[in-house]
């Protein structure tokens, strides 16, 4: 039986701009399970990011969060920094995107590694260097020595991307979100990581958040995918039943705007197939479904009523009029 | 290393010849001359006095000769203060310059770091407000306004600190305030808009996700990036320190170079005020260069070849 370590109920966040409130994630709610892999996807501005960022508080400053985000007994949302300093970093650990900018550029790789086992298992400075060295060899990761030596400017996207990665494990984490791990990475590098984070999921107890919009990394990868559109989850499954009968016309949209090497490209025309239109402005929200101006399968009642997210056969939600349609 | 710095110091050599030929010329063609105060004088006299320092010959003949001397090390005697040579003046007021100027700067970055960063970690709070307000003032007040208050609120009001001269350390409190207080100021402003910056960055967002302490996140991962603005406006910095320590040395009747300078342009002392600001130009070209050593320190991609 599936044991939840890690549940969202009600979230929300909201951003104070000077143009008024955006609601980058409205009314979310998700168990993750323990040594489960979780996919996020949806397009850029669905509010994947914002809505791990706020569980661990690292909002930006003008973002408040609502709701309740669960771990171990506690509501992640209402802990101060200091407390939340336990719990980062050492419990749930986050990765992000961009490697470059996302790591210190005038601290050598030792020291940045290093400096999350001072804080969180309080080794000493001379005994953190060996074992950030034990991990990193036991990563695979060519010349270690030498690497933990240098700078991040001096690195490869990849072996940046691994660091981080490899920074995120060293406390050997509950649970791991990794925040588009891949996205700046071109594919061969994105390989070497996707196997780094299979093989983590083979071997450790960690359970693993992967927002992504790459449906192929979470094919490959993930148990059970989420799927978001405006700051809302639409439909939710496990990995097989969502990949060969998607039910939300927005998870068929995104599917089919897959490029496969297969087929005939598209349609007849050779054009990749996209989904028209964009997705709403967070401050002026339609009415109804969110997804109804851009929707192949509008009814008019879309446009009114917002679609209530219900269980539906098996694991599956989804939040569409469309009744199991197909 | 090596190699940048000769080059820098080569560079450095017709710099200081533009600096030597510009000040020259503006100074001899300002009105006046060193022995119009000792009026009366017998004119053969004054011809022979002309003579004995050059100055019956064209401007540009001097310039070379001139050029020629301090090439050789040599920066002349002072016309006014006949039992000196420049060297000597210089040697006099350097250490009290010295004192003074370094004090002032070492303040300047302590207490704008500190200031800034504060502002910086408490945006658009009441203490942000405080120390903006007080460095625009600083800023806008000139020191010539600030010192002479700082002597009559501390000096004579309250009667805690010397109001002039130089001895114990007490007589350097206030000129050394009144000398750090604009450049508190600026370094204060650019401190904290670059603190700002660099705290909206990605990796600070990683160090808070690795659950580090708001302080190590400040000192270790923000500070050194932070700083690099600081460090770089240290060069101007400096001449501006200089450029107040003349002020302040003839407000506080300070023994210093900058007194000299104020004296020696007075009486149109000419090899006194040429050889301070050869001086102060080659202070400003070493600091550039030391400023320059610094950056490659601090920032591991700039690598000082």
């Amino acid at each position: 039986m599936a044991e939840p370590i890690l549940t969202a109920e009600g979230l929300g966040v909201a951003f104070e701009t000077p143009d008024g409130t955006v609601r980058a994630v409205t009314d979310l709610s998700f168990t993750l399970n323990k040594g489960e892999c979780l996919g996020i996807v949806g397009e850029s501005g669905s509010g994947k990011s914002q809505t791990f960022l706020a569980a661990l508080g690292l909002l930006a400053d003008n973002g408040t969060a609502s709701g309740t985000v669960t771990f171990q007994g506690q509501n992640l949302l209402d802990l101060t920094q200091q407390k939340l300093n336990t719990i980062r970093g050492d419990r749930i650990t986050m990765i992000f995107q961009d490697a470059l900018t996302g790591l210190t550029p005038h601290m050598r790789m030792g020291d940045q590694l290093g400096e999350v086992l001072i804080a969180h298992q309080g080794l000493t400075k001379t005994a953190a260097p060996q074992r950030v060295l034990d991990l990193i060899t036991r990563l695979r990761i060519p010349d270690p020595e030498k690497r933990l030596r240098m700078y991040p400017h001096e690195l490869s996207g990849g072996m940046r991307q691994r660091m981080m990665i490899a920074m995120a494990l060293l406390c050997e984490p509950d649970i791991l979100i990794a925040d588009e791990p891949t996205t700046a990475l071109d594919v061969t590098i994105q390989a070497q990581v996707l196997h780094l984070l299979g093989g983590l999921k083979k071997h450790t107890k960690t359970s693993i958040i992967l927002v992504t919009h790459d449906l192929g990394v979470v094919a490959g990868l993930c148990d059970r995918v989420m799927v978001m559109y405006a700051g809302r989850m639409v439909e939710q499954a496990l990995v097989n039943e969502l990949f060969y009968d998607p039910k939300h016309p927005y998870t068929r949209g995104l599917l089919a705007s897959m490029p496969r090497l297969t087929d005939d490209v598209g349609d007849k025309t050779g054009r990749l197939s996209a989904i028209p239109g964009q997705p709403p402005n967070l401050q002026d929200m339609p009415g109804g479904c969110a997804f109804a101006p851009r929707c192949a399968a509008v009814q008019a009642r879309c446009h009114t009523e917002r679609p209530p997210l219900t269980q539906r056969d098996g694991m599956r939600r989804l939040a569409c009029h469309l009744e199991g349609a197909s | 290393m090596t190699a940048f710095i000769v080059r820098r110091l080569l560079f450095a050599i017709p710099t200081l010849l533009a600096v030597i030929t510009l000040s020259f010329v503006l100074m001899h063609t300002a009105p006046g001359g060193p022995f119009d105060i000792d009026a009366g004088l017998e004119p053969e006299i004054l011809e022979n006095l002309k003579s004995a320092y050059n100055l019956d010959k064209p401007v540009p003949v001097q310039l070379l000769m001139y050029i020629g001397n301090v090439l050789q090390g040599d920066l002349g005697p002072s016309i006014i203060r006949k039992d000196y040579t420049v060297s000597e003046l210089l040697s006099l007021g350097l250490p009290v310059s010295l004192s003074l100027g370094l004090k002032a700067l070492s303040l300047a970055l302590l207490l704008g770091g500190i200031l800034g960063t504060y502002a910086a970690l408490h945006q658009n709070s009441v203490a942000d407000y405080a120390v903006m307000t007080l460095s625009m003032s600083g800023i806008a007040i000139p020191s010539f306004v600030v010192a002479p208050v700082l002597t009559l609120f501390f000096g004579v009001y309250l009667n805690l600190l010397p109001v002039a001269g130089w001895g114990d350390l007490r007589h350097q409190i206030l000129p050394v305030i009144a000398l750090a207080l604009p450049q508190v100021a600026i370094i204060a402003r650019l401190m904290r808009s670059s603190m700002i910056e660099v705290l909206r960055s990605n990796y600070i967002r990683t160090a808070h996700a690795k659950g580090l302490s708001p302080q190590r996140i400040v000192i270790r991962h923000a500070l050194p990036a932070a700083i690099l603005p600081v460090i770089s406006y240290l060069g101007p910095a400096i001449a501006g320190v200089i450029t107040g320590s003349v002020v302040i040395e003839q407000i506080f009747e300070l023994p210093g170079v900058g007194r000299y300078f104020i004296q020696g342009a007075i009486d149109r002392d000419y090899p006194l005020v040429m050889g301070i600001v050869i001086f102060f130009a080659g202070a400003v070209i070493v600091m550039n260069l030391l400023v320059d050593i610094l950056y490659g320190f601090l920032d591991p991609k700039i690598k000082v070849e």
